[in-house]
Order: C-alpha cells, then structure tokens, then sequence
C-alpha cells in the first residue's frame, strides 16, 4: 500500500471514529461509568478494543 | 466494530437506550489485567455494581451485536434472581432476534428462569423440545439433553 492510500484510510478510519464518538457517549472511567449506571439504571458495557 | 457495528444506527440508538458504554484499550492499566482481557474485541457486561455476568470475545455483527447485550441484560436479572424482568427481556430477544448465535442460549435461560418462577419443570422440557427443533446442533441443546426426560 502507497503513502497516498495509507493515508487515506487513515482518514477514513478517523472520519468513521469521528461519527462513532459523536453518536455514542463512551465512557473511558469505570467510576463514572457505574455511578452513570446506579442513576440510569443500567447495565455498563465495556468495550476492550485494539486501537491497532 | 469500530467502523461496522459501532456507527450502526439501530446499535446507537439501543446502546443509549439500554447501556452506559465504556471503551477501553486492550491493555488499560489497571482494568485489562483486572478482566483478565487477552484478545479483542472482548465486550463484558456489567451490573450497576461493577460485577461481570457476560462477555463475548470477537467481532459482532449489528444483528448480533443487539440479541447479545440483551442475553447479557437478562443475565444479570436472572443472577440477581428477578426471574420475571429476565423473562421479558428474553421474550423480546427471542421476537426480534429468533436466528442470531444469542437465541439458543437465550431459549435454555427463558426455561430455566420459567422453572425458577414457577418450580414447575415443564419450562425445562419446552425449552429443550424447542432447542431441538430450531437449533439442533447447538451446544445449548446438547445442554438441555437431560431436560427431555422430565
């Protein structure tokens, strides 16, 4: 793959994480994760991910 | 599942709806070692307590994504032993998810959550007469193999 292309994707992948975080509200602390679940009321789901 | 199931509009709208979401990298100090994460994409369910009662390791599909976090809802109600919520919840994964991978396990729990309300074991029998019929090869009949003798 060329540095053009790469580069590319790279963009791709931004613009799509982009649009991911502006819909879903991920937490990044479990503390606030849990006390948000105890208000809400709801299961927290943690998602383990390679940032690869 | 970042750039698939992730921007999927029905996931959005049933992670905002169902669950406070959290992502973490695969090797966050100190919580990777504490869930004891070896391979991703690994997604755990949580009660409001911190407890873990469902993962899945690997890649869901919008279609597979939903029925699991429901299964992992109607876990942690039938862990807490509110046997009737975790019915609800999967009565209605078995209605709009009736062919994805979460369906067969959620058809075992639905009988023995059925059993748990009621002692009566003919929800076990059900559960094992339907497993045979629509999931024949999967390892939740197998599991409710006895169940057919009640």
């Amino acid at each position: 793959m060329d540095l053009k292309s790469n580069f590319k994707n790279h963009e791709m992948r931004n613009v799509r994480r982009q649009a991911m975080g502006d819909a879903i509200q991920w937490e990044s602390d479990l503390n606030k994760a849990l006390s948000r679940a105890k208000t809400e009321k709801k299961p927290v789901l943690m998602d383990f991910f390679n940032p690869g | 599942m970042g750039a698939v199931t992730f921007p999927d509009a029905k996931v959005i709208a049933f992670i905002k709806q169902n669950v406070i979401p959290i992502r973490l990298p695969h090797d966050h100090k100190p919580l990777a070692e504490q869930f004891q994460v070896k391979w991703t994409p690994a997604l755990v369910t949580l009660d409001m307590e911190g407890k873990e009662h469902h993962r899945t390791v690997g890649f869901l599909s919008p279609e597979e994504l939903i029925p699991s976090l429901l299964l992992g809802k109607a876990k942690i109600d039938f862990d807490h032993e509110d046997f009737g919520k975790a019915l609800t919840t999967l009565e209605d994964l078995l209605k709009d998810y009736p062919k994805s991978g979460a369906a067969p396990e959620a058809i075992f729990l639905r009988g023995v959550c059925g059993y748990k309300s009621t002692h009566n074991p003919k929800a076990l029998k059900e559960a094992y007469e339907k497993l045979a019929k629509d999931y024949p090869d999967s390892e939740w009949t197998k599991r409710a193999y006895p169940y057919r003798l009640i």
